[in-house]
């Protein structure tokens, strides 16, 4: 192999979190106590190496570094204070960067001097929408409908404000669908380059999901991984809840979508707020205490590791954290206060829930959110790797 | 001279640690000259190398050096050894050093004729420390084989004073009423050869040493491997005394490690590759495998260690150990990466030996006698103050080093006696 | 001294029970003409009251039948005006007898042991120190480097008179050719800046050291006390250099002139020039040469531009900027091999990790490869790995190095086996060879001796052409008393090492001087008064003394008759052992005095079971062994009667014709290892001693006498659980071949 050590690429995961790459001087403890590596691939000592000479082709290619869940055994036992698992983390950071698309947004989402743009961006798109909507104004006390947030027009069967937020989210939503795509694509192919033996035949798509992505996506679910984590337990408490909030209000939204979107085009009683009582509505609710209830227990673990290791927190752990925490709350008070009948406030922390939700959507694919793809496709390439589609031809 | 009463005397120099470099260090400014004050903790001079089978890369006997050096302290008027007598504190300066020191009860007085008839009557045992608790001893014990001064000891933690040794004691040797002594001496410099510990092993956690016989140490190997050690030499596994078929070497058990001894102990390399030929005399076809990070076997050291690669049965693999399983038939499963292949190595073995470093001995006790040390506890000598460290006190080294730095604070001790 | 002989046997620690002491004592009396007394514990202060008593009544020479001589020396001392001998009646007696053991035998062997300790006693005096007329205390140290320097200051420092001599122009060896040096002082992390400078400018500044540069040593005759060194201008040659060894064949070569004499224009080594200087010591730190790596086709050093050594890279640093791409090879590699290059210890992983920061402080975007099989920071220099690491610039694996070749501008390098579990193809501006520190004793005598056993260290291929010791304990030791080696010439070490190598050479020195004022003996036998005295006039010149000294102890006098220099002796009796003459001796250790010891064993000449074996000992190894194995209560032949020896190198045959002719049955000889890892503390006297043997062997077999009953085996102190079946082996076969056929005659 022909070695160009990238001394920029050491640069940056120093400052992503891997400062401490240097140190390591390749004894192998973390592979061996790292509960996630394998006996035929074993990491993350491999992955040290690498990064100290600066080997980011072979980092992105290597399906390992995504396969890290950052519980952090490596660093408690790593003799040098290399911190394996910070490294990694700080890989997975470039990696996301290396495959975004399109790439000026990528490279926006990776420091926080950009915030500015990032929130402002849209921040911007959604109150020149609001404005042009002339739906501006405070509701009158009392009965609060977001519904009528984008005001109302006499086209009675589209509601107006559902028309502004699909004009709004789908386009986001869109772009991080495709971009994920395209990101999870160039490294599914880069890993499979990357592999000695080259496959004689690829799976159908139905194979491909039923083999490798379904049994994935299962085991991502019951966070088996995560709970083989030695010291840091209390990681898979915050991320679990966290995760099923998360496919909780994926399922509200297409219900919602469905409902309100699509179905009440045609049937009008389909809109407005859906009543407390609903299983859909408890549902919304329940993920969104959870999602508030994990992303406190990930806040706090955080901040408490930060300052008992004294490492300086990275823009890209503490931007998904704020995130996130940006969502729930803004959602709930928006909720709260709808139902307390404060229009004026009810409205703006609605207006800030739709910032915050647009935000997730247009940096899923760059950030530390990422993962949820690019770490379900890895373990599904890790799958594969081990398959008969790659280990009969060898 | 051994074991003279409190004396003192202007211009001499006091060792303290009577293993292999205080000693050193003491004969040398004595054949010069000087009146040489040497203290020792134990009831033996001798200090680590005592518990040692063979030197490498010779593979002599540590005693044959030690015979010669106690020779040269019976033959020599100028050293006084005090023997279980610490340190209890030092003032003064350059030049006229008050040193308080306390000699503790060995119950045992000078009249002691090694005998052995009081061991033939003591009822009492403990666990012999010497041989790390592989064996028992009696409650009144010869520390080791060739222990000098030649002359017993009573451990009063094991001791009932049950007073048959002092009626089988026909020289009337034994005091049990002995009471810790006192005393304070002049000197003009002071050497520390306070030396090491081995480290402990329970404290790496994922080697789990608390948890099978079959994880010893490699200090244990040195007594298993003596003629006088706990099994007269035969390598046999300690709990079940089965003879291991497979034997491993975990490398830097604790040492190149922030979280254990951030130093390289300098000799668990060459100790593990001495501790190959003790297994290869006794089981000649036995499978040995070496873990390392790095095999530090330099110099006149590497023909040595060329020897042992030559042997198809002994594997080396580039990789550290980072976790062990107790196995039910009383062997140990170790895993480590190989880090050259890239692949997870479990080796199921017999017996396995930790490479465990050395822990300065005066990280306890240097900072109350006032020695200035690293953040490691090695003893960083002052020549301007007369204060010298010489040996494994000063820095890990083989017993080579370990003399030549104690011999140079020989020196540096005589520089001073003399302003 | 007129003698006044008193005896005593103990009866404590069981001798009593195992023994008819009365029967015993009164033997002694009688037959010894030595008075004996008995007492239950001679150790005690009664039993020395007893003794100090009879002392008091004019006792001077006392024979004491009880423990071992190797403990309660402090009890039975009674002042050095007195003769003390011990006789071994508890640890090589009743201990290691058992119960079952028949009564006569073991009473018998307590006789012989008293009967030997009272011949001893007769036939000992006491010893006075051989003085030189006039000993000088000044130093000479060879080599103006790190070690040199260091040498020459601390013993300035202790009060001695130092002369400096070094090749160079300039003092500073090696050392001043560095940017800059490893660490010295905790947290071992950074470099320094060379402190060089400093050292010189003390040394210099030193008014109890003399510098001489551009010169070297012609020849160092004499001995320590009373050296007579010659110097010389550097690079010149002198009638009073050094000659080389001339064999005897060697000799017979040059007469028939098939070889050309190598000491042409040089005076003889017993030549003295009455302009040498007088010298007490000498320390030798002439230092190391860089390795030559040519040898390594592979890699091209010698062939391929910019492929340079350590040594060179050094250079190329101190004088400016290094390339901003360079791979440091630690090891040649190539086939599986994972050694070092020859001759570099831990130094040179020291210097790759040093010269790759060179390459990072003088190219910010520089890129240094470390290519190592081991990497070897011992000790503190962990930490100086560890400081290394953390450089972004600074790339590390463990690799084979296959191949260094040209490519386009710069050099690219290919390495099989890393930590990258990929084969590398490295693109670099240069590459550093990690060439070892070849010790100048390698290829040149160095020390330049005039003595008759040549002109340089013996045996140094054992140590692959280091001045080293081979004794662990005792690092110092040389086989050429009175000069002792540091630096590079002993091993490849750090700058902190060297310092405190140097500065023990330096009291090594200053202790051998001291050594010598006082009369003493220096290592292994410190403090000993006595030496070997010879009567001259039956000395046939045989010079065997002469050859097997392993000290070089010995010239020839102008008449061809050996010299001795007592001051290099170490006290070993290899000479006395030598002589077919026996006229060499010391006051309490001599041929005639063992001889009558051998004989004074009582040899029953009717009784086929009383067999009788002599064993001669080591004292410093067997002989504690033996006490070991009475401690431990194994059982030992008590057909056999002990002699401890100083080394099997004093062993006379003439002994052993004494115990054959005199009846004795068999003798056999415990000694210490010898070969390659030999233990002996004498070097070559168990050595020495086997070889004897073999000889006398043969003589024997012409007698009619059959080999066997001479044995030689090499005992370790550590053998106290096997000596016993050694000895018990020995005497079985003794057995076999029956009584000594001379017995009665």
């Amino acid at each position: 192999m022909q070695i160009n050590p990238d001394l920029q690429f050491i640069k940056f995961l120093k400052g992503a979190g891997g400062d401490t790459l240097k140190k390591c001087y390749q004894c192998a403890t973390c592979s061996v106590v790292c509960p996630l590596s394998s006996d035929s691939k074993p990491f993350p000592r491999k992955e040290m190496i690498w990064a100290q000479w600066g080997l980011k082709d072979k980092l992105v290619a290597d399906p390992d570094v995504f396969l890290c869940h950052q519980c952090g055994d490596c660093t408690a036992y790593c003799p040098r204070g290399a911190k394996p698992g910070d490294v990694l983390g700080a890989i997975r950071a470039y990696a996301y960067t290396h495959y975004g698309f399109p790439a000026g947004l990528a490279n926006l989402a990776t420091s926080a001097k950009n915030l500015p743009i990032l929130i402002g961006l849209p921040a911007i798109i959604i109150l020149v929408l609001w404005a042009i909507s002339g739906g501006m104004h405070l509701p009158k006390a009392g009965h609060i409908d977001f519904g009528g947030f984008f005001g109302h027009w006499d086209f009675k069967y589209l509601s107006k404000t559902v028309f502004f937020i699909d004009a709004i989210m789908l386009p986001a939503a869109g772009l991080a669908i495709l971009s994920a795509y395209m990101g999870v694509s160039t490294m599914w192919k880069k890993m499979a380059e990357s592999l000695e033996t080259k496959p004689n035949f690829r799976p159908s798509i139905v194979q491909f999901a039923t083999e490798f992505l379904w049994p994935s996506v299962q085991e991502i679910i019951a966070h088996n991984r995560f709970n083989e984590c030695g010291v840091n337990q209390d990681r898979a408490r915050g991320h679990k809840p966290l995760m099923l909030a998360f496919i909780g209000l994926l399922i509200v939204t297409t219900y919602g979508f469905i409902r309100k979107d699509l179905i009440g085009i045609v049937v009008p009683s389909m809109h407005g707020p859906i009543p407390l009582w609903d299983p859909i509505k408890i549902l919304a609710n329940v993920s969104a205490v959870a999602m508030i209830y994990g992303i406190f227990l990930l806040w706090g673990k955080r901040s408490n590791d930060e300052s008992v290791s004294g490492a300086k927190g990275t823009f890209y752990d503490w931007f998904l954290i704020y995130e996130i925490a940006a969502v729930g709350a803004s959602g709930l008070l928006a909720e709260l206060t709808r139902l307390a009948g404060i229009g004026s406030l009810a409205y703006l922390f609605y207006y800030i829930h739709l910032v915050a939700i647009m935000m997730l959507f247009l940096y899923m694919p760059y950030t530390k959110f990422a993962h949820l793809v690019y770490r379900t496709f890895a373990m599904a390439f890790e799958r594969y790797r081990v398959s008969d589609y790659i280990v009969k031809k060898a | 001279m051994t074991d003279a009463g409190g004396a003192s005397g202007m211009g001499a120099v006091l060792v303290v640690g009577g293993g292999i470099s205080g000693m050193t260090a003491a004969l040398e400014a004595a054949e010069v000259g000087k009146d040489v004050f040497l203290v020792e903790k134990n009831p033996y001079l001798g200090g680590r190398v005592a518990q040692l089978n063979q030197y490498f890369p010779k593979l002599c006997p540590p005693s044959c050096g030690m015979e010669i050096n106690f020779q040269r302290i019976k033959n020599n008027r100028k050293i006084r050894t005090y023997t279980m007598t610490t340190v209890k504190s030092v003032s003064g300066t350059v030049g006229n050093y008050e040193v308080t020191l306390e000699t503790a009860a060995r119950y045992v007085n000078s009249s002691c004729t090694a005998c052995n008839a009081c061991v033939d009557a003591c009822p009492e045992e403990r666990a012999n420390a010497f041989n790390f608790n592989m064996d028992k001893t009696k409650a009144i014990y010869k520390a080791h084989e060739m222990s000098f001064p030649m002359r017993y000891v009573v451990d009063p933690s094991a001791c009932t004073k049950c007073g048959k040794c002092v009626e089988a004691c026909k020289y009337s040797a034994i005091e049990m009423d002995m009471q810790a002594k006192s005393f304070t001496l002049n000197v003009a410099a002071i050497v520390w050869a306070t030396g090491w510990n081995p480290y402990d092993p329970t404290r790496m956690e994922n080697l789990k040493f608390n948890s099978s016989d079959a994880i010893i140490t490699n200090m244990m190997m040195e007594r298993l491997a003596a003629p006088a050690g706990p099994t007269g030499g035969k390598i046999l596994r300690p709990g079940d005394n089965k003879e291991p078929q497979s034997f491993a070497f975990v490398q830097c058990a604790g040492s190149r490690d922030e979280n254990h001894l951030e130093f390289c102990s300098y000799i668990c390399c060459m100790a593990s590759m001495k501790q190959i030929t003790y297994i290869r005399e006794r089981y000649p076809e036995a499978p040995i495998t070496v873990f390392y990070i790095d095999l530090r076997t330099p110099g006149k050291y590497e023909k040595f260690r060329e020897k042992l690669m030559a042997d198809p049965k002994i594997t080396f693999i580039k990789g550290k150990v980072a976790d062990i399983i107790a196995e039910a038939d009383g062997g140990v499963t170790l895993v480590a990466e190989n880090a050259v292949t890239g692949e997870k190595i479990k080796q199921k073995v017999d017996l396995a030996i930790l490479a465990t470093g050395m822990e300065p001995a005066a990280k306890s006790m240097g900072a109350a006698c006032g020695v200035s040390m690293d953040s490691n506890g090695f003893i960083v000598g002052d020549a301007d103050k007369a204060m010298l460290s010489a040996g494994c006190a000063k820095k890990a080294s083989d017993v080579v080093t370990a003399t030549q730095n104690a011999t140079a604070a020989a020196l540096k001790a005589i520089q001073a006696s003399r302003r | 001294m007129d003698k006044n002989t008193q005896s005593y046997i103990c009866t404590g620690c069981g001798i009593g029970a195992g023994l008819d002491s009365e029967a015993l004592s009164g033997m002694v009396s009688k037959e010894m003409k030595f008075p004996c007394k008995t007492h239950e514990a001679l150790c005690s202060k009664s039993g020395r009251e007893l003794i100090e008593g009879d002392i008091n009544s004019g006792a001077n020479t006392i024979v004491i039948g009880a423990c071992s001589p190797r403990v309660m020396q402090d009890e039975f001392n009674f002042g050095d005006d007195k003769i003390v001998v011990r006789a071994n009646l508890r640890e090589q007696c009743v201990w290691c007898q058992g119960d079952d053991a028949a009564a006569d035998f073991v009473q018998e062997l307590a006789s012989d042991n008293m009967r030997m300790a009272c011949t001893k006693a007769q036939k000992e005096e006491l010893p006075e120190p051989y003085k030189l007329e006039s000993i000088n205390k000044d130093i000479l140290v060879m080599g103006g480097g790190i070690a040199g320097l260091t040498a020459a200051k601390e013993a300035a420092k202790a009060g001695y008179n130092v002369t400096l001599i070094e090749k160079a122009a300039v003092l500073g060896g090696k050392a001043i050719g560095w940017r800059k040096q490893f660490p010295t002082k905790a947290p071992w992390t950074d470099l320094e800046n060379p402190s060089i400078a400093t050292l010189v400018k003390e040394v210099e500044a030193d008014s109890k050291i003399t510098v001489k540069t551009e010169t070297e040593v012609a020849r160092i005759g004499g001995a320590p006390g009373a050296f007579r060194v010659t110097l010389k201008a550097a690079g010149t040659t002198s009638e009073w250099d050094a000659p080389a060894k001339v064999t005897v064949d060697q000799q017979d070569a040059i007469a028939k002139g098939e070889m050309a004499d190598p000491n042409v224009g040089k005076n003889i080594y017993t030549a003295e020039n009455p302009d040498a200087l007088d010298y007490g010591a000498v320390v030798l730190a002439t230092g190391w040469a860089p390795a030559d790596v040519s040898e390594y086709a592979h890699l091209g050093h010698g062939q391929l531009k910019n492929v340079v050594t350590n040594a060179e890279f050094e250079k190329l640093a101190k004088a400016g900027k290094v390339p901003a791409k360079v791979a440091f090879i630690q090891s040649p590699g190539a086939a599986e091999s994972d050694s070092d290059f020859p001759f570099c210890n831990s130094v040179t992983s020291m210097v790759a990790l040093k010269q790759a920061r060179y390459v990072r402080e003088d190219n910010p975007n520089g890129i240094a490869y470390i290519l190592y099989q081991h990497m070897r920071t011992p000790g503190n220099m962990e930490m100086f790995y560890k400081g290394a690491q953390n450089d972004d610039g600074i790339m590390m694996t463990k690799a084979n190095v296959t191949q260094v070749e040209a490519a386009g501008a710069g050099l690219k390098v290919t390495a099989k086996n890393t930590l990258l579990n990929e084969d590398l193809e490295l693109e670099v501006d240069m590459v550093v060879l990690a060439a070892g520190m070849v010790p100048a004793t390698k290829y040149e005598d160095s020390i330049n001796l005039a003595y008759r056993q040549g002109p340089a260290f013996l045996d140094l291929d054992l140590f692959d052409g280091y001045a080293d010791s081979h004794f662990i304990c005792f690092p110092y030791e040389t086989r050429r008393t009175g000069v002792y080696t540091c630096g590079g010439v002993r091993k490849a070490q750090t700058m902190d090492e060297t310092i405190d190598d140097a500065t023990g050479a330096a009291l090594k020195a200053i202790q051998c001087m001291e050594s010598a004022d006082r009369g003493v003996a220096v290592h292994p036998r410190s403090g000993d008064q006595t030496y070997p005295e010879f009567f001259f006039q039956r000395c046939t010149q045989c010079k065997r003394c002469t050859e097997e000294c392993p000290f070089g102890a010995l010239d020839d006098d102008e008449k061809g008759t050996p010299k001795p220099n007592p001051t290099r002796c170490r006290r070993c009796g290899t000479c006395m052992g030598a002589c077919p003459e026996r006229i060499i001796g010391f006051k309490n250790y001599n041929v005639d005095m063992i001889g009558s010891m051998v004989k004074a064993v009582e040899v029953p000449d009717d009784d086929e079971d009383k067999l009788r074996i002599l064993a001669l000992v080591c004292e410093n190894d067997a002989y504690p062994a033996l006490d070991m194995a009475g401690m431990r209560r194994h059982k030992i032949s008590n057909l056999v009667r002990v002699i401890p020896v100083r080394c099997l190198g004093s062993v006379n045959m003439v002994w052993i014709k004494d115990a054959l002719s005199s009846g004795m049955d068999g003798v056999i000889l415990l000694g210490c290892k010898y070969g390659d890892d030999y233990q002996c503390h004498f070097v070559k006297g168990s050595e020495i001693a086997s070889r004897r043997m073999e000889n006398i062997g043969e003589t024997l077999s012409t007698l009619g006498l059959e080999p066997e009953r001479c044995a030689v085996r090499q005992v370790a102190i550590s053998d106290y659980d096997s000596v016993a079946s050694v000895i018990n082996e020995f005497v079985e076969e003794m057995k076999g071949l029956g009584p000594n056929p001379f017995k009665g005659f």
